[in-house]
This record gives structure tokens, sequence and C-alpha cells, in this order.
């Protein structure tokens, strides 16, 4: 292979048998680590013959790309004939970095099962700020622009500046997808501020660039948050048939002096219509929010609104523990856990009593603050729990792509910048990639925030023993004191001294646990419901201060041990 | 003198050749092999000691002496002393004089030295930091002086006064700390005086200090020359001090000197004075040497080096000595004067001042006090002094554990300088392992706990301080407490009596406050002893207080009753028998060591409850209710309960939100990795740090 003279310096993309293929090679340095691997599972030379006489066409794209990519891999594979590795690169400055890595000589279907097909990898989901609000409630921190009301003098300007911001929008879709090999779109969110301010033209506007660029999936879910007061059952047939499959409606509370107290654009009236409104549109897949700890909220004003939200026959409901976040009017009036805000005994038994109202009436309390009825959770949400990977677009919001957690800025004219200098530099975005640590931290968070939970396995094969080693051993006091639940494979509760046997990472190496049947090996771990969920920060953070920090990952010893290489390579 | 070695460079060769301008600043030095004897090698550490000779030499305050380049690329500067060298041989003993100048805290010692320090032409006015010789960063800091200095002046003195003709006199001055807790650093400075300049402050007149002060220089029996300060103030009231000098101390009104050192007013006459009332040393020129060793502190370049006042004989470089307590030899590097800074002098005459190097490893082979003496000679030892004696003992521990390395590095480091402060290790089931240092008091507690994280980088928490108890059992053993928790309830051996320390501390106060100062006194179990006047407007009081009742928290109380009119000294008294009980506080039963007390019975349990309560504020609640109590043996005297902790959740995380999120928990993890863990309950360190803040005992 003609590269092999000046080494690889670049990280490429390419189809290669059935799965697709990142090959990532780094400065000379670190190269010899991933020789030393690959010469364990099979040959090097025998690696780079097979890609250049199949792949031609690769060798040529090699010197214009240069990275310095970090290198540390988990390399976890068996046969001589299959490698698999994983490679995480911190700093890529021509190409996005490779993720996940699979290499497969034969690619026969007993080694396939160990393997991460790289489309999985890939986003399918994409969530939309419409930063568009009637007034700022007095919680709220996100990044919004007030409008104020649309009246017949305001109307030209606002809707200007909003087709303004959809011209925007439309521009960074078309780069992102041009610059990020994706698979159709199966979750798309609108979320804000309040979507549904937005004249249906430039929605359906938004929807026909996503659906050209990056294709939407047959049966996606297409969610909108509305706020009531800013549609009827006219606007909202209009809606649904531009292609928007559940509406998130954000109600709050049902009692008029609690939604004057946060600030809300809209009075209790605004809201029975609403409801109204959904129910004549017969949508089905829609959801309602509501906020406890309000100050001077009482338990039977909690009950009230929850009752009421019952009866409004959401198929899902997302109850909001208020936070007090910096720079909004509630900081500068309130401290949490101090009157008039309820406190954190009382906080804990609204979240109790939402808990056991919710789940008597037939919903699933399937993440921290979330409930469903069967099947009808919110998908797109999901994919954040997941830690997969989303695409983002519009003022202040957050993409997870090629590991990549970017957020734009929260200013009007600073995002106008930012898409100008995206289109300019085609798409790239120059920011560092996650830390093995921090996917090791957000796995942790996000996965328990859900009523499944962590899966075990699935932990160890990304992160590796140690890791998985350490947590088990973490969760375990949590678990024996009952904020924490154990199942094995399948679904079963089983004890909690089952995580101390798998905290000995030696003694828990595979699925196939030389000492315990399947049926006692702890497969998932969850908070339980109430309980764990209400101290959720309390279990997780107790988790991350058991782990390592910093760049003791990259030289733990197991890593050094499955390279056989030495300390000074790696670092 | 510093020699040095850089790396040859064709630029930096020409460099050197033109008094190594500023870029060599730049350079790192590399390790000196040779050491000659009026060198000191450098290591590859000391990096700013380049910069710093290069500087002097720039600015004229030292010359190259020489410059030449060996093998490795090396070029070998020695900057040495200009060559005024100062001849020692002409100060005969009858020229020298050695004073000190004490006072009642802020009366203004420092700025005085300053002032003789500029008008003698030792340091130039207008440059350097005021408080010349207040040089640790605390001290700046705190405007307190902790350290005893030296410091050697030239003077001319003309007017040829009474027994003393003029010329040219040599004068050691020796500043001393204030406060009283370093009074022991007062009485050890005394001991190389023949006199004192007694400074009192215009307006506050006679404070405790003034007559603690005076008393330790007259029991010396040194000459005491009176001189009233910050006669410059609106409310200077001269007179009146005068006639407190009078009615208190006997002193003559007519020999007190008005000054002002911050105006210069009436400076003029404070030299001549010392020359004509001090006496001059009185060490016998011929005899063999005999030196006091008065201080000694390690310098990272050179070693340690000792304070010395030479008492009789002449001390040579290049001659060995030998200390009277250990016995063992040194070969005398390098000596000379502090001129303020070192200044090699190469010989030290009877009856001087100056510093030796002597190439001691630690400063604990330089017992303060010892006499050191021509090796091999057979000599008489100087009285010396009685050792510094603690008063407050308390743990320091790393506040994370696993830093006790850098700790002990750093604590090692620190009582180089500071050899006042006992060290042993010990470990607490709370705090991990850690050390129980003995302290002369509690602002020598509070500037050790600064230094070592100012001057070391260490993170610390100190626990409660406590004062040395005895307690006597029936069968006869004793047992010295320094640490509550060493006390074990149920030894099984009957105690028989506790000792408690005592102090003699003498309270000087407008009279309109004595009544409040005595229901205070009572309260801490004081004892009066002397109920008189100082003049028509202020009383003197003397209690016998317990140790333990004054070192926490008494002096604040004192000065917030009095609006800070009223002053303090105490001094060591002899331990008396007392009724004391350790008070353990239990977390869910579990006895947390790090917070024992051991209190008298009659306060245990209002302080008890103070504690429990002061706990039930700072601790975090937990994922269980945690109770605490505090006991007295298995007798439980008060109990606080903190309910179990029922939330602590991020309601709602969406994509944007995660890393958010994610740094708020880490944020919470960084808390957990402070928290100290007794059983399940974890304390936080802050815990521990405003217990001792707030402790009112």
């Amino acid at each position: 292979m003609r590269s092999m003279t000046h080494a690889f310096h670049s990280v490429l993309f390419f189809p290669f048998s059935r799965f697709q293929l990142r090959f990532l090679t780094t400065h000379d340095r670190q190269i010899r680590v991933l020789h030393g691997s690959l010469m364990r599972g099979c040959c090097s030379m025998h690696l780079s013959s097979a890609f250049s006489s199949r792949h031609p066409h690769v060798t040529s794209t090699l010197p214009q790309l240069t990275s310095k990519p970090f290198v540390r891999s988990l390399f976890s594979s068996s046969s001589s004939s299959l490698l698999s590795f994983e490679v995480v690169s911190t700093e890529v400055s021509s190409k996005p970095s490779a993720a996940m890595s699979v290499w497969s000589e034969t690619a026969d279907n007993d080694s396939e099962r160990n393997l991460y097909p790289i489309s999985e990898l890939l986003p399918s989901s994409a969530y939309v700020h419409i930063p568009f609000c009637r007034r700022r409630c007095f919680y709220c921190d996100f990044p919004i622009v007030a409008v104020g009301e649309r009246t017949e003098g305001t109307s030209t300007h606002m809707d200007a500046r909003m087709a303004n911001y959809v011209d925007l929008l439309c521009r960074e879709i078309r780069v992102a997808a041009s610059a990020n090999p994706s698979r159709p779109l199966k979750t798309l969110f609108f979320g804000g501020g309040t979507p549904s301010l937005l004249p249906i033209p430039l929605l359906l506007r938004i929807i026909q660039a996503l659906d050209s660029s990056f294709g939407i999936a047959a049966g996606a879910e297409i969610s909108i948050e509305m706020d009531p007061g800013t549609f009827d059952v006219q606007s909202l047939r209009q809606t649904l048939e531009g292609g928007v499959t559940r509406v998130s409606m954000g109600v709050q509370s049902f009692s008029s002096e609690l939604l004057k107290a946060c600030g809300r654009a809209h009075g209790l009236n605004e809201v029975y219509a609403a409801i109204d409104a959904i129910k004549g549109s017969g949508l089905k897949n829609w959801s309602l929010d509501l906020i406890s700890s309000l100050p001077h909220q009482t338990l039977f004003q909690w009950e009230h609104s929850l009752q009421e939200a019952v009866a409004a026959g959401p198929s899902h409901i997302s109850i909001y523990d208020l936070q007090i976040e910096e720079g909004t009017l509630f900081n500068r009036w309130y401290k949490a856990g101090e009157s008039p805000l309820p406190s954190d005994d009382v906080s804990a038994t609204f979240y109790t009593t939402a808990s056991s109202i919710l789940t008597n009436a037939g919903f699933e309390h399937y993440e921290i603050s979330n409930y469903a009825k069967e099947g009808l959770q919110c998908k797109h949400n999901l994919v954040y729990w997941n830690n997969l990977p989303h695409f983002a677009f519009g003022l202040g919001s957050t993409s997870y792509v090629d590991h990549k957690r970017f957020a734009r800025p929260r200013k009007f004219n600073l995002y106008a910048d930012f898409v100008e200098s995206f289109e300019t530099s085609g798409g790239q975005i120059d920011f560092p990639e996650s830390s093995l640590e921090e996917r090791i931290l957000d796995t942790v968070m996000l996965s328990l925030r859900l009523a499944t939970g962590l899966n075990l396995q699935q932990f160890k094969q990304q992160f590796g023993t140690t890791v998985a080693a350490i947590v088990c051993k973490a969760l375990f006091p949590f678990a024996s004191s009952g904020y924490v639940a154990v199942l094995n494979a399948n679904k079963q509760p089983i004890s909690a001294e089952i995580l101390l046997d798998h905290s000995l990472p030696l003694a828990y190496t595979g699925g196939a646990s030389l000492a315990h049947s399947d049926s006692e090996v702890a497969a998932f771990v969850h908070l339980t419901d109430p309980k764990g969920f209400l101290l959720s920060n309390e279990v997780i953070s107790s988790i991350f201060s058991a782990l390592p920090s910093g760049s003791s990952y990259l030289i733990s010893s197991e890593l050094l041990q499955r390279y056989g290489c030495k300390r000074d390579i790696l670092v | 003198m510093v020699r040095f070695s850089v790396r040859r460079t064709a630029q930096v060769v020409s460099s050197i050749a033109r008094k190594l301008p500023q870029e060599a600043l730049r350079l790192a030095s590399i390790p000196c092999m040779s050491q000659a004897s009026s060198s000191w090698e450098i290591c590859n550490r000391s990096r700013w000691k380049v910069p710093r000779a290069v500087t002097s030499l720039l600015e004229g305050k030292c010359r190259c002496n020489s410059f030449s380049t060996v093998p490795l690329e090396e070029v070998v500067v020695v900057v040495g002393e200009k060559e005024e060298r100062i001849d020692l041989t002409q100060y005969p003993p009858h020229l020298v004089r050695n004073f000190s100048i004490i006072a009642h805290v802020d009366h203004g010692k420092s700025t005085l030295a300053d002032r003789l320090l500029e008008l003698t032409g030792t340091i130039r006015k207008g440059l350097g930091q005021p408080q010349f010789l207040d040089k640790l960063q605390v001290e700046r800091e705190r405007g307190i002086t902790v350290k005893a200095q030296t410091a050697t002046m030239f003077y001319n003195y003309g007017s040829g006064g009474i027994g003393s003709s003029p010329g040219r006199f040599l004068l050691n001055l020796i500043d001393t700390p204030g406060h009283v807790d370093f009074s022991y650093e007062v009485s050890r400075s005394l001991a190389a005086c023949q006199g004192v300049l007694l400074l009192v402050d215009a307006a506050q007149g006679v404070q405790a200090q003034t007559v603690a002060n005076f008393f330790l220089a007259f029991e010396a029996d040194l000459a005491i020359i009176p001189v009233i300060n910050k006669i410059d103030q609106l409310n200077a009231d001269p007179e009146g001090v005068k006639t407190q000098l009078k009615t208190m101390f006997d002193i003559d009104p007519q020999k007190v000197l008005l000054t002002s050192a911050k105006t210069g007013q009436g400076l003029e006459h404070v030299l001549p004075a010392v020359i004509e009332r001090i006496p001059h040393p009185k060490g016998v020129v011929n005899a063999p040497l005999r030196m006091l060793l008065l201080d000694s502190y390690y310098d990272e370049y050179k070693g340690v080096i000792c304070h010395v006042a030479i008492v009789d004989g002449v001390l040579k470089r290049g001659e060995k000595i030998e200390s009277a307590v250990t016995r063992q030899r040194y070969d005398v590097m390098d000596i000379g004067i502090l001129y303020p800074e070192l200044t090699p002098t190469g010989i030290l005459l009877t009856g001087q001042v100056g510093y030796v190097v002597s190439g001691m490893r630690s400063t604990h082979e330089a017992r303060i006090g010892d006499t050191l003496y021509q090796a091999s000679m057979v000599v008489e030892p100087l009285p010396g002094f009685k050792p510094a004696k603690h008063m407050v003992f308390a743990g320091v521990y790393p506040a994370d554990g696993s830093d006790y390395d850098a700790l002990c590095h750093a604590i090692e480091r620190l009582t180089c300088n500071d050899a006042s402060v006992s060290v042993t290790k010990e470990s607490s089931g709370a705090l991990g392992i850690g050390f129980r240092c003995g302290f002369l008091g509690l602002l020598h507690m509070d500037v050790f706990h600064q230094r070592l994280e100012q001057e070391h980088g260490a993170q610390v928490i100190t626990t409660t301080p406590t004062v040395p108890y005895i307690f006597e059992y029936a069968d006869g053993s004793k047992l010295n407490v320094q640490n509550p928790a060493a006390l074990t309830s149920n030894s099984g051996k009957r105690i028989l009596t506790c000792w408690e320390p005592t102090v003699m501390a003498t309270i000087i106060t407008p009279s309109e406050y004595v009544g409040s100062l005595m229901t205070l006194c009572s309260e801490r179990r004081g004892q009066q002893i002397e109920y008189s006047f100082v003049d028509g407007q202020r009383a003197m009081l003397k209690y016998r207080l317990p140790l333990c009742e004054v070192v926490i928290d008494f002096y604040n109380e004192l000065k917030s009753i009095t609006s800070g009119y009223a002053s303090f000294d105490y001094e060591e008294a002899e331990y008396q028998s007392s009724d004391l009980v350790k008070l353990d506080v239990l977390l869910n039963g579990q006895a947390v060591d790090a917070l024992a007390t051991i209190v008298h019975r009659s306060k245990a349990h209002r302080i008890g409850r103070e504690l429990c309560d002061k706990l039930k504020n700072v601790l975090d609640r937990q994922m269980f209710e945690v109770a605490i109590q505090a006991a007295i043996g298995s007798k439980v005297v008060a109990r606080e309960t903190i309910p179990a902790m029922r939330k602590n959740v991020l309601a709602k995380c969406y994509g944007g939100d995660v890393s958010r999120k994610r740094k708020l928990l880490e944020k919470q993890k960084e808390g957990k990795k402070r928290m100290k863990r007794v059983g399940s309950v974890d304390i936080p360190q802050e815990a521990f740090h405003s217990l001792l803040k707030t402790s009112k005992v």
C-alpha cells in the first residue's frame, strides 16, 4: 500500500461488504498501537493489502486529509478472521472521525452479532427549534424570542421575522444533510419556544426541507409543541395534514392563579379550548405537560391538576418538577425549597402523588418525568435518553452527531453568523468530540432516567468490564436499600448481592459467566419508582464519583493489557 | 554571593559580558557541581534565584566577580558583593549595641524599625516594601509580625553625650512579634539584647502586652528606653501616657522620648539614646568562643541559617563549631551580618549578632537557645531559654485523603521554618491519616494553617483545637491528652484527678466595662487575682483562667464586650484539678473521633446541645435519617435529628440539556468526593470548618 511509506493521516469512510467501514489512522506514534492490535487478530499487511486492492481510490485521498486523532481503541474480538475496533478521535480537522469501525474479512454470520452495523450509529432523528413565544414565562431560561401577541399591526413584521428564521433553518438543514451521512428521519421534533405560533406554510417549508435533504421515513414520529391559545381545531387539522403525527401541549397547570403566577401567556379557558380542539381533530397521540412545585402550590391544587390532565385524555403526560434556573425571574424571586416554593418534602409528595395517580390511570412511568399509555412513548425523546445521535437545527439547539455534542448560539445574530460559516465550511463543525469519560457519564446519567434502566451487558461491551464493575459496585448500596432494582436478562428481579459479584471484573468476563447461570446475571439496573427516581441525582452522582476521571481512562491497565503495548505509546 | 551556571550559547556569553542584561533572565540554571566554601549549590529547582542574582547585578547591588566557561557548554558566573567589605573588627564591643523594640500589638514596632533602617541608610527610603522585616505573606496580609527578625545598622554617633564618645557604632535591631501567642519569641530576642525600646501608643496608652513585655525586659535586667509613638495623632495624649508609665513602671517622665514613626518627628533622638543609655555587650573578647543560637530558618538554597549572638570570643569562617546540646560538629561555611539581607563578613566578634551557615540539614538540629562553641573546646553552656510551650493542639488533615504525601511534605518544609510547631502523626476514623500539631496559641495555629495553604498550596482540615490535659488514674498512671479522641471512656481504670492548664490573664480596660468583663471571666470559670486602676479611667484585672476557656473565642468576646477598648495578655500558669469529661459526638450511634472534645462537666450539656444544633445546620440530608447525639460515656446529653433526603432529581432532560445536566451532576460528585465518611454518614469538610469557626464554649 502506497500510503505505508508516509503512514496514514486520515479518517476514511467507504462501504465495505455488508458494513460501512470507517478506517482510521493516526500519527505515526499512535499507528503502532493500531498495528499492535491488528496484528494480534490477524496481519496488518494483510489488512492493508486487502484495502488497497479492493479500494484503490482510498489511497489517493490520503494525502489531502490530515488529522491528529487521539487513539483509544477498544479492541474486542476473538476470531482470527475478524477484527472490530473502536477508535476515538478528539481532534480532526478535515473529515468527521471514525466512531465504531468494523472490519471483517469474511463477514461470516457467526461473528456478526458482536458488531455494530455502522448504520445504527447514523442519526435518524432531528430536533428543530422554533424560538418564538408571545412572552417569556417566569421560570424559562430557554433560547426564545418574545414576539408579543399577534395583532393587525404586528402581523406583517412577525411573519417577515419568522420567514427569515425559517430561511436560516432550511439553509442549515441542507448543509448538514450534504456533509453528514444519514438515514431517513424516523423522529422529528419541533420544540420551542412555541412552534404553534409559526404560520403553517412556514412549518410545512421546514418539513419539506428535511424531507428533501434527509428523507422522512414512512411512519416517522413528527411531534410539535403547541401552547393553548395559539391554535384551533382548524389550524391543528392543517398541521396534521402537513405530516405532524404527535402534539405536545404545554398546559403546566389547571389552576388559573398558578398559570398567572408563572407568567403563562394563556389562561384556563384557553387550556380547555385547546383540549377540545385536539379532541375535535381526532388526534390520539398527544401529550400534556404539567409543572409541579410552583410557588404557593398546594397538594390539593396539584391533585386537581393531575385529575384534570387525566380527564383530558392524552396518551402521554410529562410532569416537570420546577427547577429554578439562573437568569430567570423565578431565580430572582424565589429560592428552591423555601417558601413560597414548596419544601423538598412537599415536592417529593407531589412527585409520588403524580406517580400513583397516573399509574392508576393506566399510564406507564417510563422516564423520570414522563408517563405514557402503552406503546405511545415519545420516540424522539427516547433517542436522547438512549444517548443516540441526532441532528438539531435552530437557535440554541444541541445536536449529537459524530460524537460531537454541539450547542448552537443562543443569540439570534450569532446563530445567523453560525449558519453563514457552516455553509462556507461545507458543513464542518469545529468542535471536540465527547471524550470517552463524557460518554460513559452520559450513558449512565441518561439511561438511569428510563424505567428500563441501564443495560449492563451493552454497557460492558461498550466501555469494558472495569468500568462496568465500578458502576455495579457503586450501585450496590442503593440496590440493597431499595432505590435501585436489579434484573436478569429475562427482566426478572434478582438479588442486589449479584452486583457485588459483578464488581469483581475478573469474575465477570462475559455474558456466559463461569459462576452464574443466565438467570443469575445482572442484565439491567433501574431506579425504582418513585423512591429511586426521586433521588436519581444522588444515585447518579455517586456513580460519577466512583468512576475514575480524566485521562485515567486512557491508560487503564485493562486497555494496555489488551494491546500488549507500553504506556507511552498510548499517551 | 551567588554562583550560577547557564547554558553556553554565543548570545549568552556576550550577554554575560555585558553584565547579563534582561534576556538572561529566561535562562534556566543547571546544577553546579562544585561547591566552593563561599558559594552554594544551585539546584535546578532554583530557577528564580538566578534572575534575582542577575537583577541585583543589574541594579549594581553586587558585581560579577568572574565568569568562565567550563566543559559541558556551561558558563559559570560568580556574582559577589561589591568590594565595599564590611570590616567588623573595627567594632569592638563598646561600639556595639544590641536592642529590641517591645510594644503592644499595633503600637508601631515594625514601622519604627523601618524608619530606623532608613535613618541609618540600611534600606533606602521609599524603596522596597514597608514593614521591611515582615517578610512572610501572612505577616503582610494580617499586618502582624510572626517571626522575630534581625537587622544590623551602622550609625555615626556625633554628639558625644554622656559616657559615649563619638564614632561609628554597630547597632543590631531585633524586631519582635507583638501578639501574645508569640511572646516566647519576644523573650528569645531579649536574650540577645542589652536594652529595649518600650514603645507605647500616645493615644492608646499602656496596654496589657505593654505590661507583659515590660516585665519580661525588666526581669531580664535590660535597659529600658520608653518611647511614646504616634504623637501626631489627633487624640494623642503623651502627658497622660507619661503619667501611666510613671505610676505603673516607675519610669521617669523626663526620660521618655516622643516620636512619630509616621512623620519622622523625634526620631533623631532615638538612636543617640540607644547608644547613650543601653550598655554595650558584656562579653569577653579573649575568651573561647561562645555563642547563643537565637533563631534558625531553612533556606532552600543555603540550608539552615542560624541567627546567633556572639557572647564571648570570635567566630571566623572555616572554623569548626560544636553544639552543646547535640554535640554535633559543623563547619562554618558562611558567616555575616543581616544588613538587612545576608551580608557575608567572614568574621563575627564578641557582642555582635549575625548569621551562620553551617551545613545543618534541618532546623531541628538547630535548637533555639543552644550554645555553640569552638569544636573540642570545653566551655560553660549559656543559660538558654525555656523551650516553647505548646498551648493548643489540633489535628491537621489533608482535605482530600489522597493528598497525604503532599501535606506531609508541606508540613515538613514549613516546620523547617517554624520550629515552634510540634508535629506527630495521628489517624482519625473520620479524616484518615494526618498530624496532631501543637501550637503556641490560636493565632499561631491560624497562621500555620494559612502558611500551609499560601506557601505550600496544601488544602487542609483543622480539627477543633484542644489544650493539653493530664488524666491521673487510680493505679497511679498518668495520661497526657493532646487529642480528646485518645481518651477512652471505659479504659477500665478509674480516673482519680483531671488536670487542666491555666493561664494568668492580664486585662486592661476602660473602667465602665469592668462589670461585664468580670461576668465574662466568671462564666469562663476564672478566678480573680487582682483588680487595680492604671489611672482614673482604666482598670487592670488579673484573672486565673483555664486555658481551654481562653483559647477559643475569649479574645473576640472580650473585644466585642468592650468595643475593642480592652487589651489582653496572658502567661502560662500551673495546672489545676478540674471536673472534666469527654464529650463524644455520635452520628447514627457512631462516634466521630474528630469531633470529640473535653469539657468541664458543668458545661457539657450546654456545649452538647450547641454542637448538635450546629451540626444539624451544616450536615446535608442523607438518604436516611441521621441522629446527631452528644454523649458523655454512654449517657446521651443532647440529640438532634436530620430527616432523610426525599428529593434530589433533575426533572427535565431533553437533548440540549445533556451536557448541562452532566456538569451539574459532576459538580455534585465533586462535593461528594470532598465528603468525609463516618459509618454511613457523609460529613462535608465545611462542617469541620464551621464548627471550628463558631465554637463558643
